[in-house]
């Protein structure tokens, strides 16, 4: 029995990880259709930055969340604004650039930061339930009440403000938007800061959670783009779902198939979830 | 049409840059191939340096006699075509008398294929898979080989009093497996119950479904065949799930300082292996082994580590060939260079080296190793009394 | 049409004559020889890649195409103990079989939804091949495959024919009737169905050329390189290469994913790698940036001045 909630608490904070990671791609991509191929990136460079703050002036994760989401805000807007700036846009365009610019990063984090795997040692605080046989690590309860934080406050933002609603227009129909008098490049920059404060905080996570490494980039950028396109543009709920589906999906598999079979069930799941999905949006229009 | 010639410009310049380089009278040159960016970058970059401190040292010794060796070093992509495409230029544009390095198997063997093909020896300085040296290619030779891996870890395994049950973790690359497979087999045999099996894509964050079924089926002991990352994850976790296990052992990335020093006191008891340690040299090589960990901070800043150990050894092996060479007339030959690695017999500070009809090496055994209190220290050593 | 044909009648007879010439100028230069091989290689891939991206979609999915030929094809060898060229299309087969598969539950598909499935499907192929110890020897891989291309001159001459066929199917998807079907099946799927053109066969049709030629590639990339595992065919690398390549060519031009193939393979061999062997990444990615900067159609589109709102 135990066996079982420890499972739930695995499955639940790899869920709100995958989240994290995606949530930053998925605001981006909603509102300026940029796929952003350096979110992994600019997660790592996040992860980096609360390394050398964390290794240096010993700030524990609360202190350098504020500086790495300064700092993701800043490098994100910098890609976007390239992006966006180019003579022809469309969104396989900002997908090739992008990739070429994670290139560059990939390299340039192998001059600075050596090909050296790192971490952030965390002195995790452990929380036994059920009379001790199930444990949930600090850092667990941080994915999860952070993600879901994350995902609140966007649903407030979405609902229940002003501009959360003109950028839920922008990010339904951008045309239409424009022509209610919504300044699009404003929203566009809104949309900048969120998604680099979603990148700010998944970067210090990852540090915990997982390593740093030049190369490692890519990891965070696919899971981003299998939650974000499994969510379609501007659903947010979905996302969550979506993440939390997979989260359970792949730690159920691994535990009463086998870790190999891992990916299998969860590309199972996602393809047999759009086919359906599809399948029931064409009886209704029909 | 200004952009046609600005591309036929272009074009030109293409051709040009890809002519013949000139080499210069009496220098020698290698030829090193290894995974210099990406993924695999960490391992392969210390196999490259490994290679480097050789060559300086070789240099500076026989600076004397007119011998000058020269490295041309490559980046393999981690793709097989970029490592043959990168290995063939090395040979025919560069003229390479020899080739080094190599990192994983599956690129390892095509560069094989295309040493055999070129007739140019090529030393692998971190091969394992058993298959690569059944293809009877007279022009592969390897200091590394899977015994060399497995049995220290099924003889301390063995060594170990009461040991019923074990889990085995493998990564999906063909080294990983067939260790996994050896392991199992032999353990089995030896009345060893392997409760947890499992094979795992490097790279994931999360092992806690493994490690659930470990604490559930009672396994005392963790074999963990995966690479340096992944060990970051799986024994962060298993610290922190509490996972009961008397041991976790793992063969390849626990025992290096880095690690060390990302996991600070959750790396403590920890077994690996490894070929060679700063201060745990072959027994007649300490001065050697010294010289070594000297130039290398020289050179870089860190110290080495055993993989870096690898790269040394291989180069040394080609060098050692290549001296010979220049002292019976100076030709540097395909086959003849073939012909004196295959009768090398060398001392080095990871042990005595020599090779098999096939390319093996003969005496290539790791040692098991264990983290106490900050410090890799060896357990289980053929040379020294350091019993657990 | 008839000048298009004499484009294309042209486009071959360049790049037969070009190959030639570089053959006889790289004499003893068989690296170079081998990376514009290679090049050929995956710049069919480009081609057929594109072929099916004409027709409205973006697939993330191609390397099971790949593999499955690799893989296919290298088993058949291995099992069957079969040492000719045979097993090229058995390899071609086998992938084409998957693009059944495909086609039969991603049809309804669109869009996003689409490429997801079809990233997802890349995925379920690898695990089950990288798990069916039995049948394909899972994680180990198969070594010393059987050698089909002895020379370099040899699989230099058989990527040459191969990127010729890839390009004339390239081009009939382009200029022919069928590449009027699959731009209007591209642009406006109802208006498609309006003037009699069937978007499902047609999108199936480009399919099924599009894994085939793939399939083949795959095939060919294995008897050349002899070794193989699952990571080293189904990886995402081997799927997003054509996009790069196609788009980076042109992705709306005849000879466009040739071009972008040639010379992003072919110039990062020959050129970066010596010369920069820890940086040559960095200048890749530059060169990709400015590259799509200056030239948002492709190589082709701004050498060949195509205004920039054509096609697409």
């Amino acid at each position: 029995m135990e066996q079982f909630v420890q499972l739930f608490i695995q499955s639940f904070s790899l869920g709100s990880f995958y989240i994290l990671l995606a949530l930053g791609f998925a605001l981006v991509f909603s509102v300026t259709h940029i796929l952003n191929l350096a979110h992994g990136e600019l997660i790592i460079l996040a992860g980096y930055v609360a390394y050398v703050l964390e290794q240096k002036l010993s700030m524990g994760l609360w202190e350098t969340l504020p500086i790495a989401i300064a700092i993701s805000v800043v490098s994100l807007m910098v890609v976007v604004s390239f992006v966006l700036h180019q003579r022809r846009l469309s969104e396989l365009h900002s997908l090739i650039i992008t990739f070429g610019i994670a290139l560059i990063l990939q390299n340039c984090y192998l001059g600075a930061f050596s090909a050296n795997y790192r971490i952030i040692f965390h002195k995790s605080r452990y929380f036994s339930l059920l009379g001790g046989h199930v444990f949930i690590s600090s850092v667990q309860l941080y994915l999860i009440t952070l993600s879901l934080g994350a995902i609140g406050g966007l649903y407030i933002l979405f609902r229940k403000t002003f501009i959360g609603k003109a950028l839920r227009a922008t990010i339904q129909d951008r045309f239409a938007a424009q022509m209610a008098g919504i300044p699009i490049p404003r929203m566009q920059l809104l949309g900048m800061v969120l998604g680099g404060i979603a990148i700010g905080i998944a970067g210090p996570l990852y540090a915990r959670v997982s390593y740093l490494h030049p190369a490692a980039g890519i990891e965070p950028t696919i899971e981003a783009i299998i939650l974000t396109l499994f969510a379609g543009m501007g659903r947010i709920r979905i996302l969550l779902a979506g993440g939390w589906l997979l989260g359970v999906a792949e730690t159920t598999t691994a535990y009463f198939l086998g870790s190999q079979w891992r990916e299998f069930v969860s590309a199972m799941v996602l393809v047999v979830i759009l086919i359906f999905r599809e399948a029931r949006s064409r009886e209704n229009s029909v | 049409m200004n952009r046609f010639l600005i591309f036929f410009a272009a074009f030109l310049m293409f051709l040009g840059l890809s002519f013949q380089s000139r080499v210069a009278a009496g220098v020698i040159k290698i030829g090193a191939i290894n995974p210099l960016t990406g993924k695999l970058a960490k391992h392969g970059i210390e196999i490259d340096e490994g290679i480097q401190i050789a060559i300086d040292e070789f240099n500076e010794q026989n600076g004397n006699s007119g011998m000058v060796v020269e490295l041309e070093r490559r980046d393999d992509h981690s793709a097989p075509d970029v490592a043959m495409n990168q290995a063939e230029q090395l040979i025919l544009k560069e003229k390479v008398v020899a080739l080094i390095g190599g990192y994983v198997d599956s690129l390892v063997g095509p560069v094989s294929v295309v040493a055999k093909r070129n007739r140019v020896p090529y030393v692998a300085s971190a091969s394992l898979q058993s298959r690569l040296t059944q293809g009877k290619n007279p022009y592969f030779f390897r200091v590394s080989c899977m015994n060399g891996v497995t049995q220290p870890v099924i003889e301390f395994l063995l060594k170990w009093k009461n040991l019923r049950k074990v889990a085995i973790l493998h990564a999906s690359t063909p080294g990983a497996s067939e260790f996994a497979r050896t392991v199992e087999k032999k353990l089995r045999v030896s009345g060893v119950d392997v409760v947890v099996e499992e094979k795992a894509r490097a790279g994931q964050p999360d092992f806690s479904p493994f490690l659930l079924k470990c604490k559930a089926r009672g396994a005392e002991f963790i074999i963990s065949a995966v690479f340096f990352a992944d060990h970051l994850v799986l024994v962060r976790q298993m610290r922190e799930m509490e996972i009961p296990v008397k041991g976790y052992i793992g063969p390849w990335g626990v025992a290096y300082e880095s690690f060390i020093k990302e996991m600070k006191n959750m790396a403590e008891g920890l077994y690996g292996l490894t070929a060679w340690l700063p201060g745990f040299a072959y027994p007649g090589t300490e001065e050697e082994s010294r010289r070594f960990v000297e130039l290398y901070k020289k050179k870089f800043g860190r110290i080495p580590t055993s993989t870096s150990m690898h790269g040394y050894v291989s180069a040394r092996v080609v060098l050692e060939a290549v001296r010979k060479a220049f002292e019976q007339g100076g030709v540097f030959s395909g086959p003849d260079l073939a012909n004196f690695i295959r009768k090398t017999k060398l001392l080095t500070p990871m042990g005595s080296v020599e090779f098999d009809e096939k390319g093996d090496p003969r005496w290539y055994k790791q040692m098991v190793v264990q983290i106490r209190r900050g410090k890799i220290v060896p357990v289980h050593h053929e040379h020294s009394d350091a019993e657990n | 049409m008839k000048q298009e044909v004499a484009k294309a009648t042209l486009g071959v007879v360049l790049i037969i004559g070009l190959s030639l010439l570089f053959m006889w100028k790289f004499q003893g230069r068989e690296d170079v020889i081998s990376v514009i091989a290679m090049a050929f290689l995956f710049a069919s891939v480009a081609f057929a890649w594109n072929i099916h991206a004409l027709s409205g979609v973006v697939s993330l999915g191609h390397a099971a195409f790949f593999g499955l030929g690799a893989y296919g094809s290298a088993l058949f060898a291995y099992y069957f103990k079969v040492g000719s060229w045979i097993i090229l299309l058995v390899g071609g087969t086998i992938a084409l079989g998957c693009a059944v598969v495909w086609h039969l539950f991603f049809e309804q598909l669109r869009g996003g939804a689409y490429t997801l499935a079809t990233f997802a499907a890349a995925e379920i192929v690898r695990v089950v091949v990288d798990n069916w110890d039995s049948l394909t020897m899972g994680s180990s891989g198969l070594t010393n495959i059987v050698v089909l291309f002895s020379g370099t001159s040899e699989f230099y001459l058989v990527t040459m024919v191969l990127v010729i066929i890839a390009f004339l199917i390239h081009w009939a998807a382009l200029k022919t009737c069928w590449g009027l079907q699959l731009r209007t099946v591209r642009e406006d799927e109802l208006a498609a169905y309006a003037i009699g053109v069937n978007p499902p066969r047609v999108r199936m049709v480009s399919l099924f050329v599009s894994a085939f030629i793939t399939g083949l590639c795959g095939a060919i990339f294995v008897h050349r390189v002899t070794y193989l595992e699952p990571s080293m065919v189904f990886n995402l690398h081997i799927s997003a290469m054509p996009l790069v390549f196609s788009f980076l060519g042109g992705r709306f031009t005849t000879m466009g994913p040739l071009i972008g193939a040639f010379l992003l393979y072919s110039v990062d061999q020959i050129l970066l790698s010596p010369f920069l062997p820890s940086t040559h990444q960095a200048v890749y990615g530059f060169a990709i940036v400015i590259t799509v900067s200056f030239m948002p159609n492709g190589i082709c589109a701004w050498l060949a001045r195509i205004p920039q709102n054509a096609s697409g």
